[in-house]
């Protein structure tokens, strides 16, 4: 009797045993009690990043568009990032410096720039990286041995496991719990953190406030996640990011402001960073490395809290595992973002012959351009990285209008156009486009210009609907490029599959641009207006007062007819007609000025 | 008719013309004093100094902060450089709980 319950224990217990191992064996998330989301532990990752810029210049059409082409390599003790090409390659490119050659480095000792092309850029920062301080920059300028600032603010908010080391699962963060202490880390220089507040949707972090020591809210993260089985993967963060204060100053004795009699000086002043707030948007997918299924971030977009304009985004692809330390990285990324041999060898020649014909060209030059050509030709069909096609195209382009080869040109330019929109970045086709263009103008290549003006604007046509042709329009007309906007207009308005309420406002601006190149100072004066003025009038002098005079008046007269044929015109169509109005008159102003 | 011309010589008299001359010195007495007591009185609001601080500094601000912004701009764009690292670096790390690095 006794062996037989001796027995009965020891079954029951094997069972016990048994269900305690099953569960600790297929379930590992509930049974370790691990606080989601954590990352996977990976050695090291490279990827590829493409990152669009957008900048918008309040109560003005004005709008800057960059983007750049980056690798990065990381780990968890280090991370690398090397920018190997931006677009557009004009004037229009806005970021702190000429960004191929850029690279940076953070790791658990220091923080490095270094640029390839201009090296006084190049800095080695040791950590700890120190405060930001007062920013003491104005109209644009951004010293980019700042951007290690970053990397401490980063680190700084960053929460880690061990901070939630008291909780045993996500079900003990739901309301009125106590908010999980932050732990001091040693690695870090410092915490801006000082308070959590998070809620779970049961099984993994709903969502988390972040507070610094003041009680000012840092980022409010809500967190999605998908289930597969008995797990749930990260899916996607949207956080906001609220307005915050920031010290701005002057470098000298600072802004006077005299009320009723008395003085006030002012050096540092407190104003709004991140206006209106950032709301930021980071979507998750599975991405296999090796042997492991790991959640990554692909997209990532910060739109303006207020008017929800998008002000960046990145998008992130081709990861793969590697096996680098810092160093060999570093190397890497060097190598990455490095002028090439070829790449030397073409700016002088694009330096010496830029403005020359092809008939100038010596003898053993032509010889080297070509072979030049020939491997830039063979690299941007082999290249496995958007922007290092792009930096062969733009190469081929300038290389193929020394050489006068139109047939070449126009091939390498569709291509440049296709690159871009084939990899989603159709906006680029408008900015970068018109950007080939008027580099060819300040190169004084007229002929080559207006070839590659008549192909872009077909392709715009072909592939953008008609609000964004009109959008880039105005954006163009802020920036003074009249004519090449002017012609646009004129191809677009014709094609009678854009409905009439489009097309009378394509010829309203078209009028716009043309009375704006009406009021361009004669070729001996226009130097003093700017570079940009200078290429308006190379592109109109060939044309004449005259014929500019009967496009203008034929113009007026085409938007008339529209604004007829629109049946309930809107309150901003009314708007653009007044601006027709006074256009016709300043015209037939200027007619009796003339006749006088 | 003749009553007109009566009063006429009445007005143009030296009597009449010192009662004219009188008038418009009252006259112009009390719309000139009017006008500077009503800037006066915007002059005696009491106004502290702390308050007059307050409004030099939102001056300065609304004029002098204006040529930062672009700066501020320009530092959110060269910031987000390091996004996709940290984004990627918390993904590939079990020690951190995914959050976003401000950029």
């Amino acid at each position: 009797m006794k062996n037989k319950r001796t027995c009965e224990s020891y079954t029951t217990l094997s069972i016990l045993l048994i269900s305690s191992l099953f569960i600790a064996t297929v379930l590992p998330g509930r049974a370790t009690g691990k606080i989601e989301p954590v990352g996977t532990p990976i050695e090291a990752v490279q990827f590829d990043a493409v990152i669009e810029l957008n900048r918008y210049v309040p109560r003005s059409d004005r709008h800057d568009y960059t983007i750049m082409f980056a690798r990065y390599w990381v780990a968890s003790d280090y991370y690398t990032a090397a920018l190997v090409w931006a677009e557009p390659q004009s004037s229009d490119l806005y970021f702190a410096l000429y960004p191929p050659g850029l690279s940076v480095t953070g790791n658990t000792q220091s923080f490095e720039v270094y640029h390839g092309l201009y090296p006084k850029h190049s800095h080695t920062y040791e950590r700890p990286l120190g405060e930001r301080g007062v920013l003491r920059h104005k109209l644009g300028g951004y010293p980019i041995g700042n951007i290690r600032f970053a990397d401490r603010e980063a680190l700084a908010e960053r929460i880690y496991a061990h901070d939630l080391s008291n909780l045993k699962d996500a079900n003990q963060l739901s309301e009125g719990m106590p908010d999980p202490p932050i732990q001091s880390v040693d690695r870090d220089e410092s915490r801006d953190v000082a308070r959590l507040k998070m809620l779970s949707n049961g099984e993994n972090i709903a969502s988390m406030k972040l507070f610094n020591a003041e009680q000012r809210l840092l980022k409010d993260i809500s967190y999605e996640y998908e289930s597969r089985g008995d797990r749930s993967f990260l899916r996607k963060q949207t956080v906001f990011l609220p307005e915050r204060p920031m010290i701005v100053g002057f470098n000298s004795e600072g802004m006077k402001v005299t009320l009723d009699g008395k003085e006030f000086r002012y050096k540092d002043l407190e104003v709004t960073h991140h206006a209106g707030g950032r709301t930021c948007t980071i979507e998750y997918e599975q991405v296999s490395l090796g042997d492991k299924e790991v959640t990554l971030p692909v997209h990532v977009t910060v739109r303006n809290g207020k008017d929800g304009n998008v002000l960046r985004s990145v998008r992130m692809m081709n990861f793969r595992q590697v096996d680098l330390d810092v160093d060999d990285a570093k190397e890497a990324a060097r190598k990455f973002s490095a002028v090439s041999a070829d790449r030397s060898q073409y700016e002088q020649l694009h330096k010496k012959y830029w403005k020359k014909t092809t008939l100038e060209i010596e003898k053993a030059d032509i010889e080297t351009i070509e072979q030049l050509w020939s491997r830039f030709d063979k690299a941007a069909t082999t290249a496995d990285n958007i922007g290092e096609k792009l930096k062969c195209l733009n190469v081929l382009i300038q290389l193929d209008s020394i050489l006068g080869d139109h047939n070449e040109l126009e091939r390498h330019y569709k291509s440049y156009l296709s690159t871009l929109a084939d990899n989603k970045l159709d906006w680029m086709t408008l900015v970068g486009g018109y950007g080939v263009i008027e580099k060819l103008m300040y190169a004084e290549r007229h002929a080559v210009a207006k070839i590659l003006l008549n192909v872009w604007i077909h392709t715009l046509l072909d592939m953008h609907e008609n609000d964004e042709i009109l959008l880039f329009a105005r954006q163009q007309l802020a920036k003074k490029r009249l004519w090449t906007t002017a012609v646009l207009l004129e191809l677009f308005s014709n094609k009678e599959h854009y409905n009439i309420e489009a097309r009378f406002e394509a010829q309203v601006l078209r009028c716009a641009a043309l009375a704006e190149l009406n009021k361009l100072p004669r070729a001996d004066d226009i130097a003093k207006k700017g570079r940009i003025a200078e290429v308006q009038s190379d592109w109109i002098t060939p044309i004449g007062k005259k014929n500019l005079d009967k496009m203008l008046a034929e113009s007026t007269n085409r938007a008339k007819n529209f604004f007829a044929s629109v049946a309930d015109p809107t309150e901003s169509q009314k708007v653009l007609n007044t601006q027709l109005t006074k256009i016709e008159q300043e015209i037939r102003q200027e007619k009796k000025q003339r006749s006088d | 008719m003749q009553d007109l011309n009566s009063s006429i010589r009445m007005l143009f008299n030296p009597v009449g013309i010192l009662l004219i001359t009188i008038l418009l010195i009252v006259f112009a007495t009390v719309v000139y004093s009017g006008r500077t007591s009503q800037a006066d009185r915007w002059r005696k609001i009491p106004v502290s100094n702390v308050q007059k601080e307050r409004i030099a500094r939102q001056i300065a601000t609304g004029y002098g902060g204006g040529p930062f912004k672009p700066s501020l701009d320009m530092k959110e764009h060269v910031d987000f450089f390091l996004t996709p690292a940290f984004l990627v670096q918390e993904a590939i790390s079990d020690d951190v709980i995914i959050t976003y690095p401000t950029e």
